[in-house]
């Protein structure tokens, strides 16, 4: 049995959607739709399939253990918020489009989004600008109101309680406008 | 989200636990001790 080679989990940057799930709120990961369950840690599978001759309906998993280097599987953090931010917009508006096939069909109602920091640990796959591991788990939240919101702070108050269940902070900020540099602002300095 | 290319892969075995399991319950009040029989007291 080897030694690992690190005793402190990753902290990236990362976003979540938060979803309705009955009464309850709940993270949920942008691309496959997993539900991050609250105080237990998220383990990593590889979703990509393959056709499988000669019956190519028929598709087969992977079958490997994600992350693996050759795959992009595996639980994505970012290095820096700037990226992490300029995702969490760009998913705001690709959800806006009827041709938005590279994300699966969302089945939860969406109430907002998310940013903040993740955990990652087990095995993980450094890369140029993040990290994809095989174990997350969220390490601190925010989510972000628009200061032209005509509603109250409450609804995202609200939110946040529901997201306690996470059993880590989570604070609302308020993001001036739509662009990365203001919710890195509203992250860094509130 | 792009991460771009990877460089190498590793192992991360945090000796902290990066999730908040759940908090251990309330330690409940012990029950007060069923009220036994009254000691005789012998008066006068």
């Amino acid at each position: 049995m080897n030694a690992p080679d690190y005793a402190e989990a990753i902290i990236a940057w990362r976003v979540w959607l938060v979803v309705a799930d009955g009464e309850e709120i709940r993270l949920s990961s942008v691309v496959h739709k997993t539900v991050w369950t609250p105080r237990c840690q998220l383990e990593a599978s590889c979703h990509r399939t393959t056709l499988s001759f000669p019956r190519l309906w028929r598709k087969k998993p992977s079958g490997h253990c994600a992350p693996a280097e050759d795959c992009r599987c595996g639980i994505y953090g970012a290095r820096d918020l700037e990226r992490a931010a300029s995702y969490l917009l760009a998913i705001n508006t690709a959800r806006c489009l009827p041709s938005d096939l590279w994300l699966e069909p969302l089945h939860r109602p969406l109430l907002s989004g998310a940013i903040g920091h993740v955990s990652l640990w087990g095995s993980v796959v450094e890369c140029e600008h993040g990290w994809r591991a095989s174990h997350a788990y969220p390490e601190r939240l925010y989510l972000l109101v628009p200061s032209d919101e005509e509603e109250s702070l409450s609804p995202r108050e609200e939110i946040a309680v529901g997201l306690s269940v996470y059993g880590v902070p989570v604070e609302v900020r308020e993001c001036k406008t739509n662009n990365s540099e203001a919710v890195v602002d509203a992250v860094c300095f509130g | 989200m792009e991460i771009g290319d990877p460089e190498r892969t590793y192992t991360v075995e945090p000796l902290e636990d990066p999730v908040p399991r759940e908090e251990p319950a309330l330690p409940t009040e012990a029950p007060e001790e069923e009220p036994g029989e009254r000691e005789k007291v012998e008066t006068g």
